[in-house]
């Protein structure tokens, strides 16, 4: 099943995303005609209206939806990020963002901002949506807050919001348009800054007035849900906003984000009705919760990947020619079909289908080659074996895709002793005091893709001086990387990262094996849920067939 | 007496400086890096020190420490580092949740340990007092963490006679949500129960052996009467005493027992804040636990003197 | 007397130890409980040392059939998610936990009975300073201990057996004070130092004769206490690391598997309930024998 089931959810239902799927090439063809995109209507904006039940009745105003959510947020603030699952798929009903990206072309779209340009390499301007209205009667979404927006989140000392390294800040120029001054050419801004944290628009005079930390507890932002309580450690409500810019909408009048952190009760909580939608279900129980009458599972291939880094500065899994072994005695296949169940997808690169730059070539075969492993591994100068730590967090499916991993490089004699650290040591040893002393040799991991680029997958693995770095020095590498983020042309840019794989994936010093799927699953009477391929949501279509 | 409390509480605070310089050193070990946790893999070096800074990380321990028992002594616990709200915030948002299960946790115990207790001493040699004896020996040998899995699965998924998650104990102002406090009870406490139970009947078989109690039956007072008036009062008295540290351990089993049943309580935030290395956190919960336990204490010895005569503090 | 664990402390008060004089064990064996838990015991260490020999399978070994087959004719116990044998994995198991239990209960002891020793026999201030320390220790709850501690040592079996052995020790350090204080006070002690008997003499002859029972019945506890423990910080990812087949471990994979498959979750912890009962039942019996004036 592993093949033919990543494609999950959409094969389940052919028929449902036609629509959406017609109305994205369309943009996309208007996309690439000029950066600039058009202005968007209710129409234009397939995303903000998600029509996954295209076929359902009409929408049903009411009720209130209870969300199963794995993390609590550290923050509802809108500038900084915690890396909290429960962050975006919080925040995003609460703020809408500049861009809206669309995940059916991996292309930005309008959203609070109409149009945005690239005036010179290192200056874009943005041009806003009017008459869009903040909650709490904080008056009207004007540039003055967007710039306000993009500054607090570039400054230093909240944010690691890796897509706004290269803005050095915002201007308003008129009442609805502001310039965004970068340190560097930086084409992929509208899609990974703009739609995302950052992108964000909260209210200027909300946030001064509150100061920052009541503002954290107490968001103001131009998105379909107001805040409304926080009840710290067990849930967050939120209420339909009265004066959202897209009339009519939402159809909730309410959603309660409960915190559930163990994927057990989490799980039974639905299918004893305690919640409507849960997001994360683990692998091995999607095909248990597909059987469960009244519950609906949607998984789709994620914009996420597994893999495994090594410290280039030790003395055995420095050498290139063991790494090599490594990545060629794994079999992506059975870690898709055994830690997975199915809902991933095996690969050689971190970028995902339907990015810029992604290829099909293959590099290490997806099945393992055992005997070429040991062929490697004797050229490496190892006829009789090696043996190497690897560490890994306490997430359950990396666990066990280490276990399983273990198991494959074993019969290439590669043994492998598994560490299993608590998050807190393993993010330390993995970053270490600063990016040049990494206190591990190997290190399995996964990262979820903040946006649909090419340059959030590789940028910061690989360029030298960023924290996910391990070490491994190359000019022609940092070369390829800041010439691709400087490119304004989509097809140069593909060429670019193509060029980029063909030298870092032979190197090894990364292995990646899969992108696993993002899985949520709801109750049948929650009717249009879309489940995208990262960690946000889009609760503006979403309504209770009561 | 009350030059008696005024010298215990002298005596609690060098032993409450020692719980949290213990746990402060011991993070010390650690060496995970809570800003870097905190900040993720997208933060630059420079923005890492920079946060440091704020933080006044960058300070040795031996500074910090002092620094942070000062303000403590002030009343401020700080701020923690992964949310940067104020510790004592956070932990007053979670400390009723813990605390009412860890007393009804006890109350269940007590009464159900008690009960079986005299029960089965009282029926000394029946059937039914040997399965008191067995349930209680196979009460304490479950993991807690064990039983509250298997009560969710039959109770709750099953059987679906009661919430499988919590959400709100807040029994206080919700009287509803009493319901959902029957399977994290029974998990917590079972362990408790079977131990009072044991020590009831050890206790009860103890006192119906001693004179006066044989010269009560000889005058022939009826067996209830004989339990009720004169061996209650003493047999209970090692476990009146215990109940209250012992409500303060069950704050240790709390952690697994909060985390299966969703409930947000100290033990779940102790858990999350040493795997994130939030000190700040960890050092509250540490003074508070410590607190808890020495005020335990004290009402400990205070009920003791209230309940044995022969013991009175000057 | 504040938990079940550190009861044992509370029995210091008994002096009467007749470990000597065999009517101690002629009681154990009177009472069938004890015997059966002695049995099961013997059972586990014998599987522990032979599991090589009666182990079926290699624990680790994956694939050996399809994902969760449940027990039947060719795998007594059915085959876990990754396809390993969970009879193998279990009597493998045995290993870890008797080891963890054994070496956690050795470091406390060890600790406890010189740092007792020292405390009781020499005062002045190290004493004041060690009862201080066991008396923050003791203000904790010990799971969170435990925790703490591997969250500063890292997540190994090795430091399972320290952290645990670390938690354990203050009980150890009060057991033997008391005993060491309550044996100074005796009138033969001090006779036998007038006469000059050194402290090691005094501490073999007359000290430790004394505390013997107590401190055999808290071993017990403490010894089924590290197996819960050990299991319970496997169970939560930060004890015992895989493949290892600790039994933390394997229950917290079974746990994953309570809707699917009822009997692995059951199998594992019905296993690991039932060591513990032993050892309770045996620690029951030796206290009852040992220690006859607590309960």
């Amino acid at each position: 099943m592993a093949g033919g089931d990543t494609e999950g959810a959409g094969s389940d239902r052919p028929t449902r995303f036609t629509r959406r799927r017609l109305l994205s090439r369309a943009a996309r063809l208007g996309a690439s005609a000029a950066v600039l995109a058009s202005a968007g209507d209710r129409l234009g904006l397939p995303d903000l209206i998600p029509q996954a039940d295209a076929a359902a009745a009409t929408p049903k105003r009411g009720g209130t939806l209870r969300f199963g959510l794995p993390n609590e947020p550290l923050t509802l603030s809108g500038t900084m990020t915690g890396g909290d699952q429960g962050l975006g798929i919080v925040m995003s009903s609460i703020y809408d963002t500049l861009c809206v990206t669309d995940y059916t072309t991996n292309s930005p779209k309008p959203g609070l901002a109409v149009s945005w340009t690239r005036k010179d390499p290192t200056t874009w301007i943005v041009k806003m949506r009017q008459g869009v209205q903040f909650h709490k009667n904080y008056g009207e979404v004007t540039a003055e807050d967007a710039v306000f927006t993009i500054n607090t989140t570039i400054e230093k000392k909240h944010t690691g919001v890796f897509a706004w390294q290269s803005v050095k800040g915002a201007e308003v120029m008129d009442r609805h348009t502001f310039a965004i001054h970068l340190t560097r050419a930086y084409q992929p801004l509208p899609l990974t800054a703009l739609g995302s944290v950052g992108g964000n628009v909260i209210s200027k005079k909300a946030f001064e007035e509150m100061g920052r930390e009541k503002f954290e507890r107490n968001p103001v932002g131009a998105g379909p849900f107001e805040f409304k309580e926080w009840k710290e450690g067990s849930e967050i409500v939120l209420t339909r906003f009265e004066k959202y810019w897209q009339k009519g909408l939402p159809y909730l009048d309410r959603i309660d984000f409960k915190i559930v952190k163990d994927h057990f009760v989490r799980q039974n909580l639905l299918k004893t009705r305690g919640l409507d939608v849960i997001f994360t279900l683990q692998y091995k129980d999607v095909e248990e919760m597909r059987q469960t009458p009244g519950i609906a599972v949607h998984s789709v291939p994620g914009q996420t990947f597994d893999f495994i880094a090594f410290n280039p500065k030790d003395p055995i899994v420095g050498n290139r020619l063991v790494r090599r072994a490594v990545a060629t005695a794994i079999n992506r296949n059975a870690i898709v079909s055994d830690v997975y169940y199915g809902q991933a997808v095996p690969t050689n690169i971190p970028t995902p289908k339907g990015f810029v730059g992604y290829t099909s070539k293959v590099w290490y075969p997806y099945g393992g080659d055992v005997a070429r492993a040991r062929q490697l591994l004797k050229e490496a100068g190892y006829p009789n074996g090696v043996s190497f730590p690897i560490i890994v967090s306490d997430k359950l499916q990396l666990r066990r895709e280490l276990e399983i991993i273990s198991g494959q490089l074993a019969r290439a004699g590669i043994k492998v002793e598994i560490q299993g650290l608590d998050l807190g040591t393993f993010n330390a040893r993995f970053f270490g005091p600063d990016v040049t002393k990494k206190n591990f040799r190997a290190a399995l991991r996964d990262i979820a893709i903040v946006s649909p680029d090419p340059d959030s997958t590789v940028y910061w693995f690989h360029h030298k001086g960023t924290t996910g770095w391990v070490g491994f020095e190359s000019a022609q590498i940092d070369g390829l990387l800041d010439d691709a983020r400087a490119e304004p042309s989509s097809q140069k840019r593909d060429q670019l990262y193509k060029q980029l794989f063909d030298v870092i994936i032979p190197e090894a010093t990364y292995i990646y094996t899969a992108h696993a799927n993002y899985i949520s699953a709801s109750r049948s009477n929650v009717r249009n849920w879309v489940q995208l391929p990262t960690s946000i949501a889009r609760y503006t279509g979403v309504w209770l067939d009561r | 007496m009350s030059a008696y409390l005024l010298r215990r509480i002298l005596q609690i605070a060098p032993t409450l400086v020692l719980i949290t310089l213990l746990v402060f050193g011991l993070l010390q070990v650690t060496g995970g890096d809570p800003i870097a946790i905190m900040l993720g893999p997208s933060a630059t070096n420079e923005l890492i020190e920079q946060v440091r800074h704020e933080l006044e990380l960058d300070q040795p321990a031996y500074v910090r420490y002092p620094r942070w028992l000062w303000r403590v002594m002030h009343g401020d616990l700080g701020k923690s580092i992964r949310t940067r709200r104020p510790v004592a915030h956070m932990i007053l948002a979670r400390v009723q949740t813990t605390v009412t299960l860890a007393v009804s946790a006890t109350l269940f115990s007590v009464l159900v340990g008690v009960t079986t207790g005299v029960y089965a001493a009282a029926r000394r040699g029946a059937p039914a007092s040997y399965a008191v004896g067995v349930a209680a020996i196979v009460g304490a040998s479950v993991p807690n963490y064990f039983l509250a899995l298997v009560l969710m699965v039959i109770l709750g998924v099953q059987l679906r006679l009661v919430p499988i998650a919590a959400f709100s104990i807040d029994v206080l102002r919700e009287p509803q949500a009493l319901v959902n406090l029957i399977m994290p009870t029974i998990a917590l406490g079972a362990g408790y129960t079977a131990l009072l139970s044991r020590i009831t009947r050890a206790s009860v078989l103890e006192v119906l052996g001693q004179d006066y109690v044989r010269s009560a039956r000889a005058k022939g007072l009826a067996e209830l009467v004989v339990i009720g008036r004169h061996v209650l009062r003493n047999a209970l008295l090692p476990v009146v005493t215990q109940v209250a540290i012992n409500a303060v351990y069950l704050l240790g089993g709390s952690v697994l027992i909060e985390t299966i049943f969703a409930l947000s309580g100290i033990g779940s935030l102790l858990v999350e804040s040493i795997i994130a290395r939030d000190l700040p956190i960890v050092q509250g919960i540490t003074l508070v636990v410590g607190l808890l336990f020495i005020l335990a204490n004290l009402l400990t010895d205070l009920l003791y003197s209230l309940l044995d005569p022969r013991i009175r503090y000057a | 007397m504040r938990s079940a664990a550190a009861s044992g402390a509370a029995s210091i008060a008994a002096v009467a130890p007749r470990l000597g004089g065999s009517p101690a064990w002629r009681r154990i064996g009177r009472r069938p409980p004890v015997v059966a838990g002695a049995a099961i015991l013997a059972l586990l260490l014998l599987a522990a040392a032979l599991a090589p020999l009666i182990a079926p399978h290699d624990p680790i070994e994956q694939s050996l059939g399809p994902g969760l087959t449940p027990p039947g004719r060719a795998f007594v116990l059915g085959l876990d998610s990754l396809g390993r044998d969970v009879a193998s994995r279990i009597v493998y198991g045995s290993r870890i936990s008797l080891l963890v239990g054994s070496i956690a209960v050795s470091i406390a002891l060890t600790g406890g009975l010189l740092l007792g020793v020292l405390s009781g026999f020499y005062r002045g201030l190290a004493d004041t300073l060690l009862m201080r320390v066991t008396d923050a220790v003791f203000s904790f709850p010990p799971v969170l201990l435990a925790m703490a501690l591997m969250a500063a040592l890292g997540a190994n079996i090795r430091n399972v057996m320290i952290a645990l052995g670390i938690v354990y020790t203050p009980r150890y350090i009060r057991l033997v004070r008391v005993g060491v204080l309550a044996a100074s006070e005796q009138e033969y002690v001090a006779a036998a130092r007038a006469a000059g008997a050194g402290d090691g003499r005094l501490l073999l002859r007359h000290v430790l004769p004394n505390i013997l029972g107590p401190v055999v019945v808290q071993t017990s506890f403490s010894f089924g206490e590290a197996i819960i423990a050990e299991a319970a910080l496997s169970f939560l990812g930060i004890g015992t690391q895989p493949p290892t087949p600790s039994w933390g471990l394997i229950l917290s994979d079974a746990r994953e598997y309570l809707a699917q498959a009822a009997w692995y979750p059951a199998t594992v912890g019905g296993v690991l309930f039932l060591v513990v009962l032993a050892i309770n039942l045996v620690g029951d019996g030796l206290r009852d024998a040992l220690d006859p004036r607590s309960a």
